[in-house]
């Protein structure tokens, strides 16, 4: 340990003005024989009296101007009751968000089941829908599943069947692909 | 009872007309111009303080904000038995550490979060002589940054003696450590900054 050591920490006291008449006395007189004592208390002393200095920061212009503003949000958001009973407007973005969602759910699920079971709402409501009807019906058949399709294929056949024309009938419909031909009855 | 216009202004001895323990009792009894008068005697003391310990102004405005949103949410739990300067900075001291750990996490986390190919290596540069460092007399910029690099517990009573020039008494009240803990961390801080300032402080 350097023989200074002890002095060292009565140098502080000393810049503190910490100390007494004679203790004060004491340290001066070794700050007087010691270069490196003297050299340590000046270059602390020095540095006191800079960072002294470092206390004039002041706050931006707007300070108080914010703190009012940030103290009327908080106690806002503390007293008005209104707040307090429905909870934060965020609260309630996210409840419409999850409503929304599960409406367009809901609208997609039921859409789907209808073209999927083509008259299901009907049947459930007690009535028959019709077999086969139009080109239009047809062309719907081919979105339906297998199931179904037997079904309405054979009310399909059912329907050929009962409009095939009569043995008799003068007017014969010719295929698509042939030109048509009307035979007009001859009397004798 | 003393005059409204009186009490944010001093007097000849530099003291207020009316006590900050006087006004925060008023606030406390719902004078919220009370509470004005606080904010004006303590931003500046406050915004030094935290200034000089956390390095960074924006930060140091953060925290004394907050400081004052404490003190006007918990003006209950202030009790008339520690002058209300201790309480006060004993609050902006607590939130200054705080706000020292998160930029601590902060700094842990970007760094883990580095890669091994986008890994930067600062170079210190040792080339730097003195004479290069100091623009005038004294460069107070190195000096902060060398405040900066003391340890928290050292920077935080370095502050509180020499800057803000607090008793020993009043930073063993704020920090809650005995006197003698606190005066042996001002020698230890003030020794570090003389030795790291060594080149500064000669001339």
């Amino acid at each position: 340990m350097s023989p200074c050591q002890g002095y060292r920490d009565k140098i502080h006291d000393l810049i503190d003005d910490d100390l007494d008449g004679m203790e004060t006395r004491h340290v001066r007189d070794h700050l007087r024989d010691c270069p490196d004592c003297a050299s340590y208390f000046n270059q602390l002393a020095r540095l006191r009296s800079i960072l002294k200095g470092f206390g004039q920061t002041s706050t931006s212009p707007n300070f108080q101007v914010v703190l009012r503003e940030r103290l009327r949000r908080e106690m806002a958001g503390k007293k008005d009751p209104w707040v307090v009973y429905v909870g934060h407007p965020r609260r309630w973005v996210a409840v419409a968000g999850v409503a929304v969602v599960l409406v367009t759910s809901a609208f997609l699920v039921l859409n789907n089941r209808q073209v999927l079971m083509p008259g299901a709402a009907e049947r459930s409501a007690g009535m028959h829908a019709p077999a086969f009807q139009s080109a239009a019906a047809d062309e719907h058949i081919e979105y339906v599943s297998s199931e179904s399709r037997g079904r309405i294929r054979v009310a399909r056949s059912e329907n050929k069947a009962a409009a095939r024309p009569a043995k008799d009938t003068l007017a014969v419909q010719a295929s698509p692909e042939e030109p048509q031909y009307t035979i007009t009855p001859v009397s004798f | 009872m003393l005059d409204k216009k009186n009490e944010g202004k001093k007097g000849i001895t530099g003291q207020y007309a009316v006590a900050d323990e006087e006004l925060i009792y008023r606030f406390q009894n719902g004078d919220v111009y009370a509470f004005d008068q606080l904010v004006y005697r303590y931003k500046d003391p406050l915004i030094n303080f935290v200034y000089n310990f956390l390095g960074d102004r924006i930060d140091a405005e953060d925290v004394v904000q907050e400081t004052f949103l404490r003190v006007f949410k918990k003006k209950h739990m202030y009790r008339n038995i520690a002058k209300f300067s201790t309480w006060i900075y004993t609050i902006a001291g607590n939130l200054a550490k705080t706000e020292l750990r998160r930029r601590r996490r902060r700094r842990i986390m970007s760094i883990s979060q580095i890669g091994y190919d986008d890994r930067d290596y600062d170079i210190p540069d040792d080339m730097l002589t003195p004479d290069k460092k100091v623009n005038s007399d004294i460069n107070e910029k190195s000096i902060r940054e060398e405040i900066q690099n003391l340890p928290a517990k050292f920077r935080e009573v370095v502050v509180l003696r020499d800057i803000q020039e607090f008793s020993y008494e009043e930073i063993s009240d704020i920090l809650k450590i005995p006197i003698g803990t606190v005066k042996s961390r001002v020698n230890r801080g003030r020794s570090r900054l003389q030795k790291r300032l060594k080149y500064l402080l000669d001339k």
